[in-house]
């Protein structure tokens, strides 16, 4: 088919979409009303993320004051042991999960955008899915309180103190179902900010010349694709133990309670740093413009921060030092523990390089700072003592490791994150915060925590462990504790007068104007608040301190800036979009308008999970199904690929292109780690198993060889077909295509049935390592089908005419979908079948 | 650091980490646990293999990039890999039995 | 040993790891202590640091990152890992040397223990008693849930898993009663589940075990309708007591509980009162423990159970 001159071909549908007759700013315009929860756009879900997170950090305070309340004297009856166990397992799991985490992600998903010259995230209703994820996970797990029914096996839900057997209430299921449901919003918000970081950035933003803030983001979204998996397996596992009787982690039946642990610290360590690189990034972000100079070793925190980012995933046995694993063991996560200090030492000596360069303004940022280095810096020494074996196993399970914990993750990230608040208050308000209130914030803040966690030291040396309700009287943790109470009021004072600070500026606080700081980067570009369009038109990056070394975009008026895209072309939402590594621009974005399809398909996802939580499958499978149907619709809507617009600065660009280094295939990639961690934490749940349980492992029922070889074959075809439905579309061949898609969804099925054949003599409730096969094959089944709707979807797209010419991206991401399945059936398949060699019963 | 080539020197000292700490990892269980697979003598020699091997391409990359505004960074960051490398391969030779 | 000691109840620093009294722990001590001085300093020059780099504007240098964040730490921590390496070889190696072993097995929430598990297996509660200077082995089992043994002045703790069997070796070096403590968290009462661990010289333990080894003495008067009190309510359904009731063992071994320094796994003085006080009410002193309250037995009945148990030895 001839492709029409480009300037006068009408875009495919988008008109449909786009809102003829607006103006630009009427476009950009938030909704208003009950409709402002339709919006989409990264200011409102950033906004709403660090709002809720917020609110989920002052309650999850309120049960930590609970906690030193009943330990301010001993044999204390303030809160009687039930309670005191669902109020510090609710502190901990709403700290970790529905606060550090969710807010961090916030500030992530409001600042990027504005700081690397985009209008939007790249995907704005996944952000928005996430975000009603995030708080449905959260209502779940809140409403455990109304139920009478809060997890009290504490955050981490060793089992079996959290099986049927020991903890028969809902409980552990409200943990498991509500964090599993928040869990699917970071991994979508984590995705989304890669997509985001590496694909929407100002043109001539290489990634050299990325704001530090984005590397450090970009690396915590990585960590968290990578890093929650093997939480999530392990609490379906445990959740399909509760629910269904397979033995995942029953000793009796081969299961292993040592298993779950290793998949909560796969997860649980570098949980830690994911939670420190977001708060030490702000650090990095901020003490630049009080000090006036760029960074100081810019390349040395990058390297840091990646070398972090891999070291930190190979420590989390450091949590198991005594359950008995072989010295060997031992010593090698010893090894791997230490060495995680290196990048931390650099990352804090470039901080400290950066103070020398320039007399450093002493702000209330500054202070959280200095806080930060004072705190965390103590959090990380006691953090290399616990990676000694020997000392380690006094100390853990201590209140030294209370003490340790909360140095690092309070002065890792609590007071980065409040010297953030009141850094970026301005953009988020226009105004101010105040000053003065400001250090007094700091300063109670300060006080309060380290007389709060210091003595914790000398507590957990002299023996106290945690998470116990009571403590005899005079064995000396007495004082220490009252000490320690009193310590936690005048920090919580501290977090009380920020409050009020905060609801104060919204008021009376001075308006900012424009750049307040003095910052370099981006997001200080326009007079506060922020269009809700970022930019008007989005300027060329020379510097990774654009607002110091380029005069043309602050010698002028900030809609009058030069750059690519001003106006609107379709009267559609857009941004620009870039080469991953060098930031030249390679096509036009198309974003979408507000709208309520990420809400309903999060809804849908709650009720079934709401469901299931309630024993009514029927509706949980009707949630589910509609959850799927929102999804479709979403998908469904028509393409705008396929036409040539002008960016306006004498480029010609295609719009939504079809190509690896296109926003929606990074995100296919993106989706495709997540679901190989997801796969590689079964697939070493059955290793483990058999491995360590070998008498279990003879016992088990070896699956058949042949239907297993056909699986291989069919996966093998399945990629092949997908391959060859990219190539039809991308020469045009819509039809062609169309049926290729159709074979692949088709090969896709004849994987599962084979897989499900292979396995059908194994019994999942027999034997722990039967039940891992079972899910490792019940995995590959539930991503088969999805590539079985997803081809099915392209063909009635192909034979709709809903694709047009020029228009191959489904066609293009399922190839690759089709790969990454076809390789994680094929190692499954892989296996089985070496399993099935090794003989048995 | 403006090509893909250089991106990859800075991650691949890593990603030789991590395969270097899985295979570790799954030498000393397979040494260790239940099982039993393999003899310490095994450990001994793969470990030694691997982390020689480790070392040898987590410093490569040096050789894949010029850009002078990268090879400062990546000379630091394959040091810090290699010398995990070593740290988290070399103390195998240390131990006898899993136990000490 | 019959003589009832004074529980650690109270005593400061009964269960201290900065007072050690083992040779587990004075290892982790001395290095505690030179890893506390170590980071002690450490911070005092970092902090030096920061504030040297805010009062005079030298500019930044790259050999402060490249020695203090990458040379530095790398110098020290292979110093601190070679140090910790050889202190766990050294307080985790000797099993095949250690002469007695004891089993002990965590229950929610109570202890149950059984002396030289091979040879003699000899079974008592809540207490653990071991000769001064000899290395025990310490098997370690959980009938339930994860429990972890820790008695922070002889040595570091270490996890009793369900499913698994653990070793340790633990050597006291000097005589004391020293409190341990579950330090895994394991339900309800976990903040009550502790115990003591009793170091006496080796002709002390080698008398202990013999006595041990004896019937529950019998007994006349009062005391007497305890035993008959003990039999009627079904209390042998759960708790043995050997010479009266044996085999049963859901609940903590009984034949010298009136022996024992303190009551619930160490959580109370023991003396008839309260041995009365918590067979009425175990469930208010000990919310979830698997015993039920007896509160239904009569006045005189209680307080000649208490009496009878009281006078085990």
């Amino acid at each position: 088919m001839a492709v029409t001159d480009p300037e006068t071909r009408t875009p495919y549908g988008g008109a449909r979409k786009g809102e003829p007759g607006k103006t630009f700013d009427e476009i950009w315009q938030q909704p208003r009303g009950l409709r402002y929860w339709s919006a989409v756009s990264h200011q409102a879900v950033g906004k709403r993320f660090i709002v809720t997170g917020f609110c989920f950090f002052l309650i999850a305070g309120v049960l930590a004051l609970l906690v030193r309340t009943q330990l301010i004297v001993p044999g204390n009856t303030f809160l009687d042991s039930e309670t005191y166990n669902q109020v510090f397992t609710m502190h901990g799991t709403l700290m970790m999960f529905l606060f550090a985490i969710p807010i961090l992600g916030g500030f992530a998903v409001y600042l990027i955008p504005m700081m690397l010259g985009a209008r939007d995230l790249i995907f704005p209703r996944l952000g928005a899915f996430g975000y009603w994820c995030y708080l449905f996970g959260g209502i779940i797990l809140m409403s455990s309180f109304l139920f009478d029914a809060a997890p009290d096996g504490g955050w981490f839900m060793y089992t079996p103190l959290s099986s049927n057997e020991y903890s028969p209430g809902a409980g552990p299921d409200f943990w498991l179902i509500g964090i599993t449901f928040a869990e699917i919003a970071s991994v979508a918000t984590a995705v989304e900010l890669i997509a985001a970081i590496l694909c929407a950035r100002a043109p001539g933003m290489s990634l050299t010349k990325m704001p530090i803030f984005a590397w450090y983001i970009l690396i915590f979204a990585f960590m968290i694709a990578v890093g929650f998996p093997p939480l999530i397996i392990g609490s379906i596992l445990l959740e399909a133990q509760r629910l269904l009787g397979l033995p995942f982690y029953d000793a009796a039946l081969g299961g292993d309670p040592l298993l779950w642990q290793h998949l909560f610290w796969l997860f649980g360590h570098p949980e830690v740093y994911i939670i420190f690189l977001p708060a030490a990034g702000m650090v990095a972000t901020m003490l630049p413009t009080f000090v006036g100079k760029p960074l100081f070793g810019y390349g040395f925190v990058v390297a840091a921060v990646i070398s972090m980012g891999f070291i930190s995933f190979g420590l989390w046995a450091h949590h198991m030092f005594a359950t008995g694993l072989p010295i060997l063991s031992l010593t090698l996560f010893s090894a791997a523990s230490t060495m995680v200090a290196v990048p931390t030492g650099v990352q804090i000596f470039s901080f400290i390089a950066t103070l020398a360069e320039a007399r450093p303004r002493l702000t209330v940022p500054m202070h959280f700072i200095l806080g930060f280095l004072f705190i965390f810096v103590l959090g990380g020494l006691t953090g290399v003592m616990l990676a000694s074996v020997p000392f380690n196993l006094q100390a853990h399970d201590s209140y030294f490791v209370v003490a340790h914990l909360h140095y690092v993750l309070i002065g890792g990230m609590v007071f980065p994150l409040f010297g953030a608040f009141y850094y970026w208050a301005p953009l988020f308000t226009g105004r101010m915060m105040s000053e003065v209130l400001g250090r007094w914030v700091f300063w109670l803040m300060f006080t309060g925590f380290n007389l709060t966690f210091l003595l914790m030291h000398l507590t957990g040396m002299r023996g106290m462990p945690r998470r116990i309700a009571t403590y005899p009287e005079g064995i000396g943790w007495d004082r220490l504790n009252l000490l320690s109470t009193l310590g936690s009021y005048i920090l919580a004072a501290g977090v009380l007068l920020f409050v009020v600070d905060f609801i104060r500026h919204r008021r009376v606080g001075p308006h900012a104007g424009r750049n307040p700081w003095g910052a370099a980067t981006l997001e200080w570009l326009y007079p506060l608040p922020n269009p809700n369009f970022n930019f008007h038109a989005i300027p060329a990056v020379r510097s990774r301190e654009p607002l110091w070394d380029q005069p043309e975009l602050t010698d002028r008026r900030a809609e009058r800036i030069d750059g690519v895209l001003r106006g609107t072309a379709d009267s559609r939402r857009e941004t620009i979009s870039c080469d991953p590594i060098t930031g030249e621009p390679i096509q036009i974005a198309r974003l979408p308008h507000p709208t309520w399809t990420p809400f309903f398909a999060a809804l849908g996802l709650a009720v079934a999970f709401g469901a299931l939580l309630a024993s009514f499958y029927w509706i949980s499978l009707a949630g589910l199904c509609f959850s799927v149907l929102v999804f479709l619709l979403w998908a469904w809507e028509p393409s705008d690929a396929g036409v040539l617009r002008p960016d306006g600065m004498g480029r010609t660009l295609p719009v939504d292109l079809a190509d690896r280094r296109s926003h929606t295939h990074v995100v296919v990639v993106g989706l495709l780690l997540v679901l190989f961690a997801l796969h590689a934490s079964l697939i070493f749940g059955g290793l483990y198993l058999w491995n360590v349980v070998p008498d279990f492992a003879e016992l088990t029922v070896r699956p058949l060889g042949l239907p297993l070889i056909l699986a291989a074959g069919a996966a093998l075809a399945m990629a092949v077909a997908g391959t060859v439905a990219r190539r039809w579309a991308l020469s045009e061949r819509i039809g062609a295509s169309g049926a290729m898609s159709g074979l692949t969804a088709l090969l896709a099925a004849g994987t599962t049935a084979a897989l499900g054949w292979a396995i059908l003599p194994v019994s999942p409730f027999d034997t722990a390592l039967g039940a891992v096969i079972w899910a490792t094959v019940t995995f590959v089944a539930v991503l088969s089908a999805a590539a079985v709707l997803w081809g099915l979807f392209n063909l009635a797209r192909d034979l709709t005419g809903a694709t047009r010419p020029g228009q191959a991206r489904h066609a293009f991401n399922l190839a690759t979908y089709a790969k990454g399945l076809a390789a994680m059936a094929l190692a499954t398949a892989g296996l089985l079948l070496a399993f099935a060699l090794t003989g048995g019963a | 650091m403006e090509r893909g080539r250089d991106i990859l020197a800075l991650v691949a000292p890593g990603l030789v980490w991590a395969v270097h700490f899985v295979l570790i990892y799954a030498l000393i269980s397979a040494a260790c646990a239940q099982r039993a697979l393999i003899g310490m003598g095994t450990v001994w020699i793969a470990g030694l293999i691997l982390t020689v091997l480790g070392v040898v391409l987590a410093l490569w990359p040096l050789r894949l990039s010029n850009a002078e505004s990268v090879r400062r960074a990546l000379l630091w960051s394959s040091g810090i890999f290699a010398a995990a490398i070593v740290a988290d391969g070399a103390f195998v030779l240390l131990f006898q039995t899993c136990g000490g | 040993m019959t003589d009832r000691a004074d529980s650690t109840l109270g005593v400061f620093g009964a269960q201290s790891s900065l007072l050690p009294a083992g040779e587990g722990a004075a290892a982790a001590l001395g290095l505690t202590n030179a890893m506390t001085l170590g980071g002690a300093a450490i911070f005092v020059i970092v902090m030096a640091f920061v504030w040297l780099a805010w009062r005079r504007q030298t500019g930044g240098r790259t050999w402060w990152i490249l020695g203090g964040g990458v040379v530095f730490p790398l110098v020290v921590l292979a110093l601190l890992f070679v140090a910790s390496t050889g202190v766990l070889r050294a307080v985790a190696g000797g099993r095949e040397d250690a002469a007695l072993t004891i089993e002990v097995t965590g229950h929610q929430f109570w202890w149950d223990v059984v002396y030289d598990p091979g040879g003699l297996a000899i079974r008592d509660a809540n207490e653990v008693v071991m000769p001064v200077g000899v290395p025990v082995r310490i098997v370690l089992k959980s009938e339930d849930v994860i429990h972890s043994f820790w008695v922070p002045k002889v040595a570091g703790k270490m996890d009793m898993i369900p499913g698994r069997v653990n070793e340790t070796v633990m050597t006291a070096t000097e005589a004391g009663r020293f409190r341990g403590q579950c330090a895994e968290f394991c339900g309800l009462s976990h903040p009550l589940m502790a115990f003591e661990m009793v170091a006496v010289p080796p002709d002390h333990f080698r008398a202990f075990l013999e006595d041990l080894q004896g019937d529950a003495a019998d007994v006349a008067g009062p005391a007497a309708r305890g035993r008959e009190v003990f039999l009627e309510a079904g209390c042998a359904a759960c708790h043995a007591v050997r010479g009266v009731a044996e085999g049963a063992r859901l609940g903590p071994d009984l034949t010298r509980v009136g022996g024992r320094a303190a009551l619930g796994a160490g959580m109370w003085p023991m003396n008839e009162g309260s041995l009365a006080g918590w067979i009425a009410d175990v469930q208010d002193m000990k919310p979830g423990a698997n015993m039920p309250s007896y509160a239904h037995l009569s006045g005189p009945d209680l307080r000649a159970l208490a009496q009878w148990l009281g006078s085990l030895r």
